[in-house]
């Protein structure tokens, strides 16, 4: 009957999305133990200016800012999905030098990371030559310094 | 039957991310709009607006600090002339996303960190800590990271203000020297790293001047620095030197000048002793000769005495006429003249005697000597 089908697609649909939320947890590393005042050592020190560099003169505030985080791990998750995601009109990222130098920093400080990263890793070696760099492109980095600049803010000494 | 889902959520996508173009508004054509944004020390976010060509209608604004939730009207305008121009709002260290409208469309949409317009404020209830060669300046930080507490320091000495940074509130400065008066003052600047680079520098605090660990009202006027340039000293001495040689010549030049020139012939090589002895006084020069010039009592070969040229003298005599006349008659009886001193061997009956070639002469009031 009609009800039977729809139960069964049903079924199949919210079965499929359950599997991938559960990879998505266990893929998603979280961030809470991480040295955070190394990471944002390392970020001030050469990261920014990696990202600087990929800008090429373009100033971030001219972007619109879309993504944004609350506190320490929020913000590190945001940076890790925005530096290895692959936004439509822009080639992946992860073999940039900000990338690169943001991937080691996470292994190195956040216990546990480089685990969780073989699979992407993997995948990234798959990825084309960086392409052209496109303003979909900057826009996305603008979008990595602004969240880099609200996980330093987050970090304040008495 | 799951295909046939796809097309619905597509098109159900397709409608939300209209709608949500058309809340925000695009940019509008037509009507330049320069919005200024500045952040005043985490506190209150000012946003202002100048359109090139006033059309005379007010514009709104409209913000949120949450993508997910409806933004919201301004309620503390700006107003220049009597129209809107910008908008005070508390501050959120969130994406800010606002839109300036007119009665039909928007003109201006952003969304930006409002952490990437800050000024932060001048510093706060500094202290100051002083340990013989050390001062530490501290005062209540931000809490925010990012920032550097910078503190600069002068010395009456110092041309320039000298300066160190900390990333936090909590500055210490060593190698000063207990016996110069420093002033000090502090701010907080902005990491580009971490708010951008559209972000302010913070004010200045008040100026605090401390000698020998005490608090001064101000230094003193900085003096000449030690390093006073040499060559500036030595064009001094040079120019003094000059001075000093071209005076000189001026003077040698007055008297070169005289000696060419003189203007008062020098009475001195004639009368020899008049000024130098007697201090330009004749009639005791003339004593003075007197005494000196006596005549001879046998001449060489008992020759006659010379009197002396007698064309050369004008020997004038007021009173003393009987005197010659009695001299005049004597030598008429036959004393024979031999001598100028025998002619006047008579004692000086008043005033001084004055002896020229052989000759005496009783001087009184009414006499004179003319040469």
């Amino acid at each position: 009957t009609f009800s039977d089908v729809l139960l069964f697609v049903l079924s199949d649909f919210f079965r499929k999305i359950f599997i991938l939320q559960l990879a998505g947890l266990v893929l998603t590393y979280n961030f809470t133990d991480c040295d955070f005042e190394k990471i944002k050592q390392k970020y001030q020190k050469t990261i920014y200016n990696d990202l600087k560099e990929y800008m090429n003169g373009a100033k971030s505030t001219q972007f619109n800012s879309t993504v944004s985080c609350n506190n320490k791990s929020d913000c590190l998750a945001e940076i890790e999905r925005l530096t290895f995601s692959a936004p439509r009109g822009c080639a992946p990222l992860a073999r940039e030098a900000f990338a690169l130098r943001t991937r080691a920093t996470f292994a190195l400080q956040c216990p546990g990371y480089s685990r969780t990263q073989t699979n992407n890793t993997q995948a990234a070696k798959k990825t084309k030559e960086r392409e052209i760099t496109t303003k979909k492109c900057l826009e996305q980095v603008s979008q990595l310094l602004g969240l880099w600049g609200r996980f330093c803010r987050t970090l304040w000494k008495r | 039957m799951r295909g046939s889902l796809l097309p619905w959520a597509a098109a159900a996508a397709v409608v939300c991310l209209l709608g949500r173009l058309m809340a925000l508004g695009t940019a509008g054509t037509g009507e330049a709009l320069q919005v200024h944004i500045i952040c005043f020390n985490f506190e209150t976010v000012r946003v202002t607006w100048n359109v090139s060509e006033p059309s005379g209608e007010n514009l709104t604004f409209f913000y949120t600090f949450d993508s997910g939730e409806a933004y919201g009207q301004c309620t503390h305008y700006i107003l220049r002339r009597g129209l809107t121009a910008g908008c005070i709002l508390d501050f959120q260290d969130q994406v800010l996303h606002f839109s300036i409208r007119n009665a039909t469309h928007a003109l201006f949409t952003h969304s930006q960190w409002a952490s990437f317009y800050l000024k932060p404020g001048a510093p706060r209830n500094l202290s100051f800590q002083w340990q013989q060669e050390k001062v530490a300046v501290t005062c209540p930080g931000l809490a925010h990271g990012g920032l550097l507490y910078e503190v600069q320091l002068r010395s009456n000495f110092d041309a320039a203000w000298q300066s160190k940074e900390e990333e936090t509130c909590n500055v210490h400065i060593e190698g000063l020297d207990a016996e110069k008066c420093y002033c000090l003052r502090a701010r907080v600047k902005t990491t580009e790293a971490a708010y951008g680079p559209d972000s302010y520098p913070g004010d200045w605090s008040e100026v605090s001047c401390w000698y020998g660990g005490l608090p001064s009202d101000l230094c003193p006027d900085v003096p000449i620095s030690p390093g006073f340039p040499r060559f500036i000293l030595i064009c001094s001495l040079v120019a003094l030197l000059t001075l000093c040689l071209v005076l000189l010549s001026l003077w040698k030049l007055g008297r070169v000048r005289n000696l060419l020139v003189p203007t008062v012939p020098d009475p001195k090589s004639s009368f020899s002793g008049l000024f130098e002895q007697h201090q330009g006084n004749f009639q005791e020069w003339m004593k003075d000769a007197q005494n000196v010039a006596h005549l001879p009592r046998t001449g060489s070969g008992g020759g006659e005495l010379d009197c002396g040229p007698e064309e050369a003298l004008v020997v004038q005599v007021a009173k003393t006429a009987t005197a010659l006349d009695s001299l005049s008659r004597s030598s008429e009886e036959g004393q024979p003249p031999g001598g100028c001193s025998q002619l006047f061997r008579r004692p000086p009956q008043s005033g001084p005697v004055v002896s020229l070639g052989g000759f005496e002469f009783v001087m009184s009031d009414g006499s004179y000597v003319m040469l």
